[in-house]
């Protein structure tokens, strides 16, 4: 039981609650007070990692007892799995802190505290193994962003804040159904409404067709998590809220939030109700892979490049949760991995998004063209990125997509062969992409006097771009990290 | 004041009650007389509650554990209101004053062990309902009254009617210990009490009265009305109803506890529902009243034990606070736009007064039920002794038309945080300390109850 | 101590293309820049030579970098290997590969940028090395898509004007299709035979391949659209013609020697197991064979002098396939080895003529060069010499090898020689075409005024008069002639070399891939009187050229040719509307898909189901809010129904009891 874990743990909330305090005029203190915040987060949550006795397992970190609230306990515990979600989730935030350095609003201070607000209750989700632990995180989650899209955002967000908080937290009053409705079962068996690891395992739900409790909380269970991952039917609301989010709200939500649905699957869904798992395999599989289809496809046609970007991300969770669900070690190591990688490629995007952003204040593709002569840095490493995005075989997106595909390969090949598609369609909208950006002639004047990227503008996607190809070349960084963990989330062992 | 029976007590505070509204009229001290009078008779009453566990009037009236502790609660939180009231406009007195005997209507009614003290306390609950609304000086208040009062009085001649059918059944007027001779007449008698605890609570077929009222009451009036009425009423017919079921015959039971199903998931998706689409918001509060009424009939369909009623009385009473919480803030923006009651009062509340807009937002989510605030604490006690009884389908539907219900609230909140371009004309809000006070009180309450709840309910 | 040679050989054209991209800014001017990577390249080259003999006595080396990932027993690592195929190809790759890099110093040193060229020629040889040291798909497949990526920034190199960037996107999209294929194959191979590895790939056992034969036979056909995807077979050959967008030492490096042969490379590493599946040999040749007589017919009317080279590649790689798909993979990638030497030459030399006459590029526009510059022309005779399959010179041993073993092959050989040998007699029409068009009718008159409308433009070139290229261009051109002449005799046929030294390409090369299975004996006078036969077709060919095109006035044997068959004239000038076909059946409909998905799907189905809820909770809520019972007697009527209900409700439990 590691006793500094509260503290550690709080680390990012207290911070947050630094910024209230600081002295509103001086833009340059409370910036520099984020940075130093995100350099701690990131030691910490590394730190935490090498402290792990042995990541394949959960090891309890911190249990405490809510006597008063119905005598629950909360067990917070850490494996190789959330370990690496951790450092992503600080990872990003060090990102995002660079990367909008030079944002220029009156209300910086709520800005900050925002975003480390988000990041705390992520760690903490990712951090909690009792039920109602996850889900408190879970909603906590919402609300930072909700405010961070409503009022940070562009000319419609309240329309696509309002539409994500509703979606996402419809998706938990379904999971908070089934929560009450196994605590209830929970009381019957032991007297007591605990939710931990073993309880839920002790339920042992049976499974007999649809209306059995198992397949019914299976359900809402997953409704919930494709609500947030997002998969194909559920995800209309994410080209809206990347659209209308800061930079700083697309980069943590794209990078990091969308894996805690997948998180979720990992850690609540698929130990715990095998039959309907298997059940429901196949369904799943082909959401996936339309979902990777779609997305590609309706990429392809945007016209606006933060949505055309958020559609990739679509088709790149479709990849992760076919991984998942797939229950095939092989894919579901190269779906944790891709989790990774997209959280790595994509904030890439959405920084050089933000950079084309802040210089002609536009979001349409035709409005660019030919930026490569004038911004050569800008092009080389947006190229590298979109690379990663674009699974070339020398960098992190390939590993992912590769090892999903082998995978899915053995269990369902229609899916695996649907999926791999997905090698053909990325580089057609991502090209599409690039090439209206970077190359061609420059066609309109104000391109011509483009400032190129200053030092401190590159480094986030210099960062980037290295770990895109390092991981690329050699993804035992990453695998050994989460390795242990793979039996847990693959009950048929295959 | 221990040696004094429960009838003297009542009898000082009558008193004290009567020589506050004599003194209304003095020129010039009136107000703050006749304030301090009644703030000593309600102050007396609370302490004589402290003086032993049971009161008992002969056979007509107890008041034991729970009752008491209620009541407890209830003239605390009675204090507390005469406290915002406040001395300073003589209409606020002389709401305080018909509060006060609401407040006494109450304790009768909690204390009612056979139909006619039952009937008398509900009447005067009623009556004085009837003449809050008519007093208080809205728009259209004295029409929301007509219909009130004409409305309360055809659900209390039914209710007459109901105890005509229970004194066939079971031979006596007795609530308690009564042996059932004829299950029929007996089960028609539920049926009725049912149907005018809906009407009192205003669930959803017999809602009508409740947008009027509250939407034509002054949101001071508003708080109180949500105090007195809602907690004693509701908790009196859920206990009430739960003991009378016991009895019933089995076959009839499960009849009734459906119809009471019916009535609850309606109301919740009805006030939900409208809710949404209101654009005043003392209409929001009615229809989510309407909405949080149909969770909480669902619990008359549970086998009465003691934790049942500690849980119905805390979310009783969590529920009215927070509810209070949201009408007092509400009041406080209002005040600054010539008492406009549309949504656009809030925009841009946060940059105005920041402790006002974060205390709205935590007591909004609060009702919608979000972790870590006593609504989500209430909302999950709630419902998990729901699917405990086994009432599964009915209880997803519930909290499917909840996520309707998250719908309106976090309009709130995003209302507080959006930013109108003219915001520096807003000027920035000033709340009183009372008020201030006040709202730490009821934040406090909430965050306390939504971490450790069985600090009220005494879970083992 | 071979080992870590084999691990350097990738290293240098990395280190090349490092400090070339690192140091572009600070103004590494042209030469240095070319050097680095001809420096990079040449090492190269010299390890490539040092591990040929080794392996030659001992046998494979192999090197393990680093672990990367395993599954099962399945084990993907960064793992090197030098065996007798790869050797071929390194040799190929690196000695090709240093000539051009240092012909195109000189063809390059004008151009603004040239560091970044340099670069991406480096990471071309870098990948391309990758690919073929490759021990296991993991490595391939990694220098697979890095050759498709680079070919991609080279093509694409003068970006400024959008149709380069097209024809970019265009190679880069048509790789990746291939690559789709190359991925399923092999994972499909990975999954049944349990290992990735050639190695253990070279030795499947047969029960394997027996028990799951359909799986194999996809998973084969599949690497097989890979191969046509990489090496511009039938399907996926629309992008080979369009890379000549690209510097012209770019055409002869990757679409004339090194990158389009990938394809072949494959079919090589993988020969032991499609041999014993015939349907997809069958397959590979005919798709070879259709390719070759296809491009030639296209390249006859082409005017472009890049793109007619072009076409020829396509259909030259049309033999090779076809080669692969008769069983002969020794054969096909004996082709490879001297197409590589003579088309990289032609190539240059055309590299050079362009560089002559001021980057023009249509063949009837340029004429006579023979006496201006004496050395590309010689050179390019011989590469015509070769190609044309001319006795004594490298294209006529491989080509005929390679129409020998479609002669004795079992079932529809015969079919397959003919196409092959009709492809090539047209081989031999067009390039002397474009010889005699070139070279030696005099330049028509319209020539001339172009002159001055070039020498207006580009002043800066010393005077407009049309000169020998320099000698840093001229050595390189010499070399390859030498190579291409020599090249041929290292496979030759028995009756010349008799027994001991003939074919040792051939016999080296067999040690890794697959021998041909089933094929008749040919007794040496039906060889030799094939190869008489086919010589004087060959020359006749060549005749029937030089006669159009030298003696007659061409324009008006033009019109009267045009006229006769009008429509396959035009048709074949169109390129066969490829590419529109390709436009109007693949990518609209995809596009539209596309549109359909947001326009409909998104909107109306997607965020429709959204907007039906909310419709539905505020229109219930507006409706409800109608009918509400404001006025009091529908309070009133609420009550009564409220409480009849309730009423009937309890009655009903009376009936039933």
């Amino acid at each position: 039981m590691d006793q500094l874990f509260l503290i550690k743990f709080l680390i990012p909330l207290l911070w947050a609650i630094g910024f209230t305090f600081a002295p509103k005029q001086n833009e340059k203190a409370i910036k520099l007070y984020a940075l130093i915040g995100a350099f701690v987060c990131l030691a910490y949550s590394v730190k935490m990692y090498f402290d792990l006795p042995n990541p394949g397992l959960l090891t309890e970190l911190f249990k405490f007892n809510m006597p008063l609230f119905f005598n629950m306990t909360y067990t917070f515990a850490m494996d190789g799995l959330s370990a690496l979600l951790l450092i992503l989730n600080s990872f990003l935030l060090l990102m995002v802190v660079i990367a909008t350095w030079d944002i220029k609003t009156d209300k910086l201070r709520l800005y900050y505290f925002l975003i480390f607000a988000l990041v705390w209750a992520v760690s903490g989700s990712l951090l909690a193994t009792s039920l109602y632990g996850f889900y408190i995180f879970w909603e906590a989650m919402l609300i930072p962003l909700f405010i961070l899209v409503g009022v940070f955002g562009g000319e419609n967000r309240r329309y696509a804040s309002f539409k994500f908080f509703m979606m996402t937290a419809a998706g938990s009053i379904l999971m908070l159904a089934s929560m009450c409705y196994m605590s209830a079962m929970a009381y019957k068996l032991n007297g007591s409404y605990d939710l931990t690891y073993d309880v839920i395992k002790s339920l042992n739900l049976h499974y007999d067709g649809f209306w059995s409790p198992q397949s019914l909380i299976f359900w809402a269970f997953s409704i919930a998590f494709f609500l947030k991952v997002p998969v194909f039917p559920f995800h209309s609301w994410l080209p809206d809220a990347h659209v209308e989010a800061p930079t700083a709200g697309s980069i943590l939500l794209a990078g990091i939030l969308l894996k805690l649905g997948i998180y979720g699957f990992l850690r609540f869904v698929i130990p715990f109700y095998p039959q309907a798992v298997d059940a429901y395999r196949d369904i799943v599989l082909y959401l996936g892979a339309i979902g990777v289809i779609y997305g590609a496809l309706t990429a392809w046609v945007q016209k606006d490049i933060k949505k055309l970007v958020a559609f990739s991300s679509i088709s790149h969770m479709g990849y992760i949760v076919m991984g998942v669900f797939s229950q095939n070690s092989f894919a579901v190591k190269g779906a944790i991995f891709q989790m990774v990688a997209h959280g790595i490629s994509t904030p890439g995007l959405f920084i050089g998004v933000h950079y084309l952003y802040t210089r002609r204040h536009t979001k349409k593709l035709d409005q660019f063209g030919g930026i490569a002569k004038v911004m050569p840095r800008f092009a080389i490493l947006f190229f590298l990125i979109t690379a990663g995005s674009m699974a070339v075989p020398m960098t992190c997106g390939f590993v992912g997509e590769f090892m999903i595909t082998a995978g899915v390969y053995e269990i369902n090949k229609i899916v695996a062969i649907l999926a791999a598609t997905g090698i053909i369609l990325s580089p057609i909208y991502l090209l599409k992409m690039y090439h209206l950006t970077a190359l061609g002639e420059i066609t309109h004047e104000e391109n011509k006097s483009l400032k190129d990227l200053s030092l401190l503008e590159a480094t986030p996607m210099i960062v980037l771009s290295v770990l895109t190809i390092l991981l690329g070349l050699y993804p035992k960084i990453v695998t050994t990290m989460y390795e242990g963990t793979i039996n847990f989330f693959t009950h048929s062992g295959l | 004041m221990e040696n004094l029976t429960f009838v003297q007590n009542v009898l000082i505070f009558i008193a004290l009650n009567a020589a506050a509204l004599l003194s209304l009229n003095i020129k010039k001290f009136g107000k703050y007389i006749s304030f301090g009078l009644s703030f000593i008779a309600a102050v007396t009453f609370f302490s004589m509650l402290y003086s032993r566990d049971v009161f008992t009037l002969g056979d007509l009236f107890t008041l034991d554990g729970n009752k008491v502790f209620l009541l407890k609660l209830v003239s605390l939180l009675n204090i507390l209101m005469i406290l915002i009231n406040g001395y300073s406009s003589l209409e606020k007195v002389k709401s305080t004053l018909l509060v006060s005997y609401m407040f006494l209507g109450g304790v009768f009614l909690l204390g009612a062990n056979e139909l006619i003290t039952f009937y008398v306390a509900l009447e005067t609950i009623a009556l004085v309902g009837y003449a809050l609304v008519a007093t208080s000086n809205q728009e259209f208040s004295r029409e929301a009254a007509v219909k009130y009062l004409v409305q309360g009085s055809i659900v209390s001649a039914i209710f007459l009617l109901g105890a005509a059918f229970y004194l066939g059944a079971t031979g006596g007027l007795t609530l308690i210990g009564a042996t059932v001779v004829n299950q029929e007449l007996y089960a028609i008698a539920i049926g009725i009490f049912i149907l005018t605890a809906c009407f009192k609570l205003g669930a959803f077929p017999f809602h009508a009265w409740i947008a009027d009222v509250y939407s034509n009451v002054s949101l001071g009036n508003l708080a109180t009305n949500f105090f007195i009425s809602k907690i004693i009423i509701g908790y009196k017919f859920i206990t009430l109803l739960q003991l009378l079921l016991l009895e019933c015959d089995p076959h009839f039971v499960n009849i009734l506890v459906r119809i009471v199903q019916v009535i609850a998931v309606a109301s919740a998706f009805y006030g939900n529902i409208m809710a949404v689409v209101q654009g005043q918001f003392k209409r929001i509060i009615a229809y989510s009243s309407v909405a949080h009424t149909g969770y909480m009939l669902m619990m008359i369909c549970m086998t009465p034990d003691e934790s049942y009623e500690k849980q119905l009385i805390s979310y009783l009473v969590i529920y009215s606070l927070t509810a209070t919480g949201v009408i007092l803030i509400l009041n406080q923006f209002a005040q600054l736009n010539k008492n406009k009651d549309g949504r656009d009062i809030l925009t841009s509340g946060f940059y105005r007064n920041k402790g006002l807009a974060i205390m709205l937002s935590v007591f909004v989510l609060s009702l919608g039920g979000i972790p870590l605030t006593a609504g989500f604490a209430m909302k999950y006690m709630l419902f998990t002794n729901f699917f405990k009884e086994g009432f599964n389908l009915e209880t997803t539907s519930i909290f499917i038309s909840s996520v309707i219900g998250l719908a309106y609230y976090i309009r709130f909140v995003s209302d507080l945080f959006t930013e109108n371009t003219d915001k520096m004309k807003l000027p920035v809000i000033k709340t009183r300390f009372s008020e201030s006070l006040v709202h730490v009180i009821i934040l406090l309450s909430i965050f306390t109850f939504g971490i450790a709840p069985s600090l009220f309910l005494g879970l083992k | 101590m071979y080992e870590n040679y084999l691990a350097l050989i990738p290293f240098f054209p990395l280190l090349a293309f490092l400090i070339n991209s690192l140091l572009i800014k600070n103004k590494l001017n042209n030469i240095q820049a070319g050097l680095i990577t001809f420096m990079g390249l040449f090492t190269s080259f010299i390890l490539v030579i040092l591990l040929s003999l080794h392996v030659q006595e001992v046998g494979p080396v192999h090197v393990k970098l680093w672990d990367w990932m395993n599954y099962k027993n399945i084990v993907f690592d960064i793992h090197f290997v030098m065996d007798q195929l790869s050797v071929v190809l390194c040799l190929m790759v690196t000695g090709i590969g240093s000539a051009i890099a240092f012909f195109s110093i000189g063809y390059m040193d004008h151009e603004e940028k040239v560091g970044k060229f340099f670069a991406f020629f480096a990471l071309f040889a870098f990948s391309m090395l990758l690919l073929v040291v490759g021990e296991n798909f993991l490595v391939l497949f990694m220098g697979w898509e890095g050759v498709g990526l680079s070919s991609y920034l080279l093509i694409g190199f003068w970006y400024e004007h959008t149709k380069n960037g097209n024809a970019a996107k265009k190679a880069f999209l048509a790789n990746r299709v291939g690559d789709f294929g190359v991925v399923l194959g092999m994972i499909g191979y990975a999954l049944v035979f349990n290992t990735v590895s050639f190695r253990d790939l070279q030795h499947p056992d047969l029960a394997i391949i027996a028990a799951n034969k359909n799986l194999l036979i996809a998973s084969s056909l599949l690497l097989v659209l890979g191969v046509t995807g990489k090496s511009a077979q039938i399907p996926l050959f629309i992008w080979l013609p369009d890379a000549m967008m690209g510097p012209t030492p770019v055409s002869a490096l990757m679409h004339a020697a090194t990158m389009v042969t990938a394809g072949i490379f494959l079919l090589c590493r993988v020969s032991n197991i499609i041999i014993h599946f015939s349907v997809v040999l069958d397959v590979i040749a005919w798709i070879g064979a259709l390719t070759s007589l296809l491009a030639a017919l296209i390249a006859i009317t082409q005017t472009d002098i890049k793109k007619i080279l072009a076409y020829s590649t396509v259909s030259q790689l049309g033999y090779m396939v076809m080669a692969c798909g008769l069983g002969a993979f020794s054969t096909g990638l004996f082709h490879v080895f001297t197409h590589a030497f003579f088309k990289a030459l032609l190539f240059l030399c055309a590299a050079s003529v362009i560089y002559g006459c001021h980057h023009e590029q249509n063949i009837f526009k340029m004429g006579g060069l023979k006496s201006k510059m004496p050395v590309t022309f010689w050179t390019f005779v011989i590469g015509f010499l070769a190609i044309a399959g001319i006795p004594g010179f490298s294209g006529f041993f491989s080509k005929d090898e390679i129409l020998s073993m479609a002669f004795t092959n079992p079932g529809n050989g015969i079919f397959l020689y003919s196409i092959g040998l009709i492809s090539a007699l047209i081989t031999a029409f067009y390039m002397t075409r474009m010889l005699v068009l070139v070279f030696i009718v005099p330049p028509s008159h319209d020539v001339h005024d172009s002159h001055q409308h070039h020498k207006k433009e580009d002043d800066s070139h010393n005077g407009h008069e049309i000169h020998e290229s320099p000698s840093v261009m001229t050595i390189p051109l010499l070399i390859l002639a030498l190579c291409s002449a020599v090249a041929g005799y290292v496979g030759m046929p028995h009756i010349f070399g008799g027994h001991e030294n003939s074919r040792l390409f051939q016999t080296f090369v067999e040690k890794f891939t697959a021998h041909p299975m089933g094929h008749r004996e040919l007794s040496q006078e039906t060889e030799i009187i094939m190869m008489v036969v086919t010589t004087i077709l060959i020359l006749s060919s060549m005749g029937l050229a030089y006669y159009i095109y030298v003696i007659k006035d061409h324009e008006r044997m033009r019109d009267k040719i045009k006229a006769k068959f009008l429509g396959i004239w035009i048709i074949s000038s169109e390129k066969f509307k490829v590419d529109e076909l390709y436009e109007i059946a693949i990518i609209k409909p995809l596009y539209q898909v596309g549109h359909f998905l947001v326009d409909v799907v998104e909107t109306h189905i997607v965020n429709g189901f959204v907007k039906l809820i909310t419709k539905a909770v505020s229109g219930s809520g507006n409706f409800l809010e109608e009918t509400k019972p404001a006025k009091l007697e529908v309070g009133i009527l609420y009550i009564a129904i409220g409480t009849a209900l309730i009423i009937t409700f309890v009655f009903s439990a009376f009936t039933f009891r």
